[in-house]
């Protein structure tokens, strides 16, 4: 459904690796500060197309639609 | 299909017929502001279409006279051409969608198609009936009996706007909690990037969409309807989306929680025209999908609303002006 996104989490950039455990599936960059943290996510979802997440904690989670999704509904 | 021998056709009832019914298609095909049918190739598909069908409705009546009794299985030939013009105008349009940044969406497209083939039926019936009226009351009632089917049939394909059920105003846009995007006290989404942040505050337009009736409301639940608001907002004031910037895209999201029916659409456009953005929003068709949809729409439970002092409980227990109030129970 166009308007109905369908995300999955692709990857987490943090800047406290205690924060997120291991062995979830999803690829976990660490970084120092959060302009380090800002940048990265920047260009990841550039990259492959995936929408920033704060969680408010020091993580930030990236997305991306499910192959069968629609590429225009974003968050 | 007539061989020598036969009763002279009557030119009259099918030249009557074939004028009305191609008048008929003209004046239902849509306007290019929505940038459907294409110039010129969907125009001519379109009209070519429509002037086959009109032939087909003026020449029945003339031929059924002259006993030629197999004119009619032309009727069955035109069915399924028509029926698979329209499998292949959906087919075309869906395979559009992959190429759009913003899409049209499954219910809007399907609209569109089922739109391209009764309106050639249409022609064709307008046809029938003013050859018909020619060829039994003479050229003048004939031609007379052609117009009133023709504004009939205008009044048949003429369907509401969104613009009728739902008020379109200005909103503002913000950030709540550092990441929460709201238009006026509708949350729309969560923005993680900082850049983005900003660039949203600068350059974003948001607008409220508040139901009019409980019709309203159910327009706006409708997700192919969300959808089609999107794509024509997108198209009258453009959208600075490309691929790779998905939280750039435009969207429409209803007020939650505690719905009240409102819901709001944010846009980053490349011209920044809120009387146009509004004018879109106003004029974009309400889909046949969501036109025979009279269900109660979901009632906000006034108990849950009057325990919660925050101030968007507070207004959503006050309600928007022109809701109806329904002691209906969902």
């Amino acid at each position: 459904m166009a308007d109905a996104p369908t995300p999955q989490i692709f990857c987490v950039v943090t800047t406290d690796a205690t924060k997120v455990a291991p062995g979830g599936g999803a690829t976990v960059l660490v970084a120092k500060d959060e302009d380090e943290q800002a940048r990265i996510a920047m260009w990841i979802s550039r990259t492959v197309n995936a929408a920033t997440h704060d969680l408010h904690n020091g993580v930030w989670l990236l997305t991306v639609n499910a192959p069968e999704g629609g590429g225009s509904a974003g968050g | 299909m007539s061989s020598g021998g036969t009763a002279p056709a009557d030119w009259a009832a099918l030249i009557v017929g074939l004028s009305a019914g191609l008048a008929c298609r003209l004046a239902t095909l849509d306007r290019d502001k929505r940038h459907y049918p294409g110039w010129p190739s969907g125009y001519v598909t379109q009209f070519t279409m429509g002037a086959i069908a009109s032939l087909i409705g003026g020449t029945i009546v003339p031929a059924l006279v002259a006993k030629e009794w197999t004119a009619a299985t032309f009727l069955t030939l035109a069915a399924t051409q028509f029926n698979s013009g329209r499998q292949t105008e959906m087919q075309v349009l869906q395979g559009e969608e992959k190429m759009t940044l913003v899409e049209r969406g499954p219910a809007y497209i399907s609209g569109l198609a089922s739109n391209f083939q009764s309106r050639n039926f249409l022609a064709m019936l307008v046809a029938v009936v003013a050859a018909l009226g020619t060829h039994l009351f003479k050229l003048d009632l004939g031609v007379l009996i052609a117009i009133v089917a023709l504004v009939a049939s205008m009044w048949l394909t003429s369907g509401s706007t969104v613009g009728e059920h739902v008020r379109v105003r200005p909103g503002i846009v913000k950030f709540e909690k550092g990441t929460l995007l709201f238009v006026d006290d509708v949350m729309l989404m969560e923005v993680g990037l900082p850049h983005s942040r900003e660039r949203m505050l600068e350059e974003g337009m948001g607008v409220v969409l508040e139901p009019r009736s409980p019709r309203g409301e159910s327009i706006l639940w409708n997700l192919g309807q969300r959808q089609a608001i999107t794509h024509e907002a997108a198209a009258a004031v453009g959208v600075q989306q490309d691929v790779g910037y998905p939280e750039q895209s435009p969207l429409v999201r209803m007020r939650m929680p505690y719905p009240d029916g409102t819901a709001a659409l944010f846009i980053l456009p490349v011209v920044p025209d809120m009387d146009r953005l509004r004018r879109a929003i106003e004029h974009t068709p309400v889909l046949e999908s969501v036109r025979s949809q009279n269900w109660p729409v979901p009632h906000v439970r006034k108990s849950r609303i009057q325990r919660d002092d925050s101030p968007v409980g507070m207004k959503a227990a006050n309600g928007p002006a022109g809701l109806v109030e329904s002691t209906s129970k969902s």
